[in-house]
């Protein structure tokens, strides 16, 4: 069975972004039959990544073979047309809870629950913690970093050093104590590096987002800091607890366990591969 | 029939490509895709509204065994895989395996914002953006053994290999309305900008607000026509059409406005020089933007009716050279021999113009 992925990255002919390695090419490395779309193909499975028929671009709806829409952003917040992809589509992917439950209301199609995970083969071994509380790291893309500015004032009264990993420096420290400017910092994300770049710091600060898109995300930046052996907090409180590193490897050690047992990026291709069958299996009916 | 395996890239080059099917033997099977579309609201009538089922169909996947030759298209930004839109040049090509492949390549090697010629052709190593070493293949190996196809003589001679094929409308198409004293210039903000000498234009037009007293209008940015319709009426009004690209093989904005009956200002650059006779079919001017104004200041302000009539003499020109027939002989030449297995061989000689 041929089965490709039309990625978001494709689609947009840019390198490939988050979703489209976390949702599509990490699976591929574990299953030879599903490979990335390439102009022309046919195939027997289409999974269209973040990838939403247009007014002028009806191509989902027409082709032949078994199609599922992976949806792991809220796109239509953006005005992305959701609904008439979903019509053309045998079924849904989604990574939460939260997308699953609204998705159901656009559509009777079935939906699978894929959670974001990842590939276990690039994660070292559970760091050890060392020394107080002295270092933090804030990961994501630049639009996303608003969230930090909550933290800024614990971050400033524990005397932290902070980091933010991202695409581009969202300039956090305007939001902070001008004479403390020198404990901000800013690393450029890079996808090969990005696991020990983050075993590099104590903790990792990632706050709750309120936004109206928050409650759709999916937790993967919590558990690939998991994978790189740190404890992730979400407010000053839990921060607070972090102070030593017996508190942090404690959390740390747990958050890592789960991580490896349920954020394997093979249980996905596993998933993946039985919601195909079950979909075929439908058709078929 | 020849069975005939493509997709869209300028809807203006594929709308009179299309019209093959109507005068030969032909059927155009298109490959349906997001990279380029071809819509309603498109620079030229959408192909199922003007050509039967018989002639022409949209297909959602190349299927071997199904086609006799397929045309293809790149232009010189297809050297560097980091640029998105020659994905869909590379992925087909490396797809379509069992049928000969015309390649129509758009554009010059010349992009000298990121590459010099030598390795958009021959390709080399360069710097990524991290200053990493990167090994980047030239056009000629990304071609291969395909047959290219330039829009020029002068395209060919700049690639170093390449049959050509110079364009063709339908005159009839355009319209030449009586003209607006002004000058019109039509060039995407999109592209690059050595290659059309945009640094030129934004000169033409201060010059031209200072001594003819108003600027060239530039659609789309002064005007957006919203359909082929306003964007013939516009031009088939204007008495002027400056076309001041550095490297575009065969601008087709330049023809459109010849064949609209508009007075042609042009660089010297490419083909030009082949079929405009300064002062008499419309003027070649050197790169310089006090030319541009200097000119259109004399023919708006004090040669108007002179200016019209070197425009219908510009309209003779294309009508003579630049016509349908014509290209649609030559492109059934090259489509027929290549996908007989005998493709053309040019002798470096002109195939259309006097001399």
């Amino acid at each position: 069975m041929i089965v490709k992925a039309f990625t978001y990255s494709k689609y947009h002919g840019k390198p490939p972004v988050g979703s489209t390695r976390l949702r599509a090419l990490q699976l591929m490395k574990y299953w030879p039959e599903y490979t990335e779309y390439q102009y022309g193909e046919k195939s027997d499975v289409m999974i269209f990544q973040k990838v939403y028929i247009q007014n002028d671009w009806k191509w989902p709806a027409k082709i032949e073979g078994l199609k599922i829409l992976d949806i792991c952003d809220p796109d239509w917040l953006e005005g992305q047309p959701v609904r008439e992809t979903l019509d053309a589509m045998d079924g849904v992917t989604c990574p939460t809870k939260a997308m699953a439950e609204f998705l159901a209301q656009l559509t009777d199609k079935p939906i699978k629950i894929i959670p974001d995970r990842h590939d276990l083969e690039l994660v070292a071994p559970l760091k050890k913690h060392r020394g107080h509380l002295n270092s933090a790291v804030w990961f994501g893309y630049r639009q996303n970093a608003d969230l930090l500015k909550s933290a800024i004032p614990v971050i400033e009264r524990l005397g932290l050093e902070l980091t933010v990993i991202s695409n581009e420096d969202p300039f956090v420290h305007q939001w902070a104590d001008p004479k403390n400017i020198k404990n901000y910092h800013y690393l450029k994300f890079d996808e090969e590096t990005i696991l020990t770049d983050l075993a590099k710091y104590d903790v990792a600060i990632l706050p709750k987002g309120n936004r109206p898109q928050d409650r759709f995300k999916s937790n993967n930046k919590t558990t690939l800091a998991w994978l790189a052996g740190l404890p992730v907090v979400q407010d000053a409180e839990q921060l607070e607890a972090m102070i030593t590193p017996t508190a942090r490897d404690r959390v740390a050690s747990v958050c890592y366990n789960k991580a490896i047992k349920e954020y394997d990026v093979k249980q996905s291709v596993i998933e993946m591969k039985g919601f195909i069958n079950e979909l075929t299996n439908n058709n078929i009916r | 029939m020849i069975r005939i395996f493509g997709v869209v890239n300028h809807t203006g080059n594929q709308y009179e490509m299309l019209k093959l099917a109507q005068h030969y033997d032909v059927k155009f099977s298109y490959l349906e895709n997001n990279v380029r579309r071809w819509t309603k609201a498109s620079a030229r009538p959408e192909p199922t509204d003007w050509l039967n089922s018989d002639q022409f169909e949209w297909v959602t996947h190349y299927e071997p065994g199904k086609y006799d030759v397929a045309i293809l298209h790149t232009d010189q930004q297809h050297a560097d895989p980091a640029i998105g839109k020659g994905q869909l040049y590379r992925q087909l090509n490396e797809l379509i395996q069992d049928i000969p492949k015309i390649v129509i390549n758009h554009g010059t090697p010349m992009w000298d914002e990121m590459f010099t010629e030598d390795i958009v052709i021959n390709g080399g190593e360069i710097l990524d953006r991290k200053g990493k070493p990167r090994q980047l293949d030239g056009m000629k190996k990304i071609l291969g053994d395909n047959f290219m196809v330039t829009n020029s003589y002068h395209a060919v001679d700049r690639w170093g290999w390449g049959y050509p094929l110079i364009h063709g409308m339908t005159g009839s198409e355009w319209w030449d309305l009586p003209k607006e004293p002004r000058s019109l210039v039509q060039l995407s903000p999109a592209g690059l900008d050595k290659y059309y000498n945009r640094q030129l234009l934004t000169y033409i037009k201060s010059y031209c607000k200072e001594k003819f007293g108003a600027m060239p209008v530039h659609i789309p940015l002064d005007y957006t026509p919203n359909d082929w319709d306003e964007q013939r009426d516009i031009l088939g009004r204007s008495l002027l059409f400056i076309s001041q690209q550095f490297d575009s093989p065969m601008s087709r904005g330049r023809t459109e406005a010849m064949l609209s009956g508009c007075c042609i200002l042009s660089s010297r650059h490419d083909d030009a020089e082949r079929f405009i006779e300064n002062g008499v079919n419309g003027f070649l001017l050197p790169d310089n933007p006090i030319s541009y104004a200097d000119t259109i200041n004399q023919l708006v302000n004090y040669n108007y009716k002179q200016t019209v009539e070197i425009g219908q003499r510009g309209k003779e020109t294309a009508l003579k050279y630049f016509n349908t027939e014509r290209y649609l002989k030559d492109l059934y030449k090259i489509v027929s021999g290549v996908a007989s297995g005998n493709p053309p061989a040019w002798d470096g000689r002109s195939t259309i113009y006097d001399s």
